[in-house]
């Protein structure tokens, strides 16, 4: 239910600019954002979208989780991109740009937009491919991710997820070391992965240098012998593996 | 006197699985005879059919036991190490999308032989390719293992290394450095 004084605010004006003025001063006076918000989303939500976004008007304490609230008719007002990358520019604090990275690629984790929130990160686009670990793009996702130089969170990626696409990715952008670390950590977490097949899809068959690198990398047994099976051709390889 | 090894190198398809189903490779025995090939088979979609598909293929190539100073012959027994690949194992295409590069040398000269290939490079004297071969030249051909032996173009001396693209890809790569064709044809030799 609104409360009383939103209502004597919101019917005291008509025009855009004294709602502005009038919001401004309530939030200056301390008034929480979010009673405010839930009203507008119902009664203008393009006012609302205007409000939530704007720079010059005051912030308060709740004023991005108050925005969260409502995101749903930010974005239906604004579209998903303009709706979080106006909230990410408002957000003050790590903290607050952390809420507003993960709303953003739990919401959307297919949106190549996600690479952009990554300031603060401690390891760049984890947030991102956290989140996409469901996603059928998660090809994309890597590929975006590797081409913005997110290496640490494509190692990691590929072992959370037991996938071939971060090291997939970071070959096609012919970082062979992370490649070699991330296909690796895949076969580490997941040893039946085909790797090799999806590294010579990708590469080429002249795969001995790349696979003495996972060689090197692997750390359980399994991922050993997998690597094993699939070198038989390749003494380098075997030795490597054979290496304590 | 021996020729020195050659290259044999297919060019990549577009995509994102450039390399599906490739293989390569070259065999050089105590003597002076050679064989180098480059090839790949189609096998849909499936990464690791593709690979054991090429490995199929691959094996048999790099078996030992060139005859020695006959590259005829040397091309000969590839290909009847071709004919014995078992066609359902390569996938739901059976050998039919198989396309293929053989050099292969002896201290007289170079025999190639190929299936499915529509072009051959090789580099010029400022290191960048031009075609080595006129389009419409026999050598060229729709893909598939074949009983019927594939042509053989005898030469005395041919160029150490030849890209080959596969039937149907049409890249162009006049003018494209020699570096950057094999690094699109998978080789890192």
């Amino acid at each position: 239910m609104t409360a009383p004084w939103v209502a004597e605010l919101l019917a005291s004006v008509v025009e855009a600019d004294a709602l502005r003025r009038a919001v401004s001063l309530a939030l200056s006076e301390g008034r929480p954002a979010l009673p405010l918000w839930l009203a507008l989303a119902d009664e203008a939500p393009d006012q609302l979208a205007a409000l939530a976004l704007d720079a010059h008007v005051p912030s308060s304490a709740d004023r991005l989780d108050a925005s969260l609230a409502v995101i749903d008719v930010l974005e239906s007002e604004l579209g998903p991109e303009r709706a979080l990358l106006g909230l990410w520019a408002l957000a003050n604090t790590a903290e607050e740009r952390a809420v507003v990275r993960a709303q953003a690629a739990a919401r959307h984790p297919s949106a190549a937009w996600n690479a952009q929130l990554v300031d603060g990160e401690a390891s760049p686009g984890t947030a991102w491919l956290t989140a996409s670990e469901a996603s059928s793009s998660l090809d994309v996702i890597c590929a975006t991710c590797a081409a913005r130089g997110f290496d640490a969170a494509l190692i990691a990626a590929a072992a959370a997820q037991r996938s071939l696409h971060p090291a997939v990715a970071l070959i096609r952008v012919h970082r062979l070391q992370a490649a070699a670390a991330a296909a690796a950590a895949a076969l580490d977490a997941e040893s039946r992965l085909p790797v090799v097949a999806w590294l010579a899809a990708v590469y080429g068959p002249d795969l001995e240098l790349l696979l003495l690198d996972i060689a090197r990398a692997v750390r359980t047994m399994e991922a050993r012998d997998a690597l094993r099976r699939a070198s038989v051709d390749l003494p380098s390889v075997l030795a490597a593996l054979a290496a304590p | 006197m021996a020729s020195p090894a050659h290259i044999a190198a297919l060019a990549g398809r577009t995509g994102p699985w450039p390399f599906a189903g490739a293989f390569t490779g070259t065999l050089c025995d105590d003597g002076p005879t050679g064989l180098a090939w480059a090839g790949r088979v189609t096998s849909g979609a499936d990464l690791s059919l593709a690979w054991r598909a090429s490995r199929l293929l691959e094996h048999p190539l790099a078996r030992p036991g060139l005859p020695r100073a006959d590259r005829r012959r040397a091309l000969a027994i590839a290909w009847a190490r071709l004919d014995g690949v078992q066609r359902e194992l390569l996938g739901p295409n059976a050998g039919d999308g198989v396309s293929v590069l053989l050099i292969a040398w002896d201290a007289e000269g170079v025999a190639l032989s190929g299936i499915g290939l529509e072009a051959l490079y090789a580099s010029d004297a400022n290191g960048e390719l031009a075609p080595w071969l006129a389009p419409a030249h026999p050598l060229f051909g729709l893909p598939g293992l074949t009983t019927a032996r594939p042509m053989a173009l005898t030469v005395d001396a041919a160029p150490s290394t030849l890209i080959a693209v596969a039937h149907g890809d049409e890249h162009d790569l006049a003018g494209v450095s020699l570096h950057t064709a094999l690094q699109r044809s998978g080789v890192r030799r």
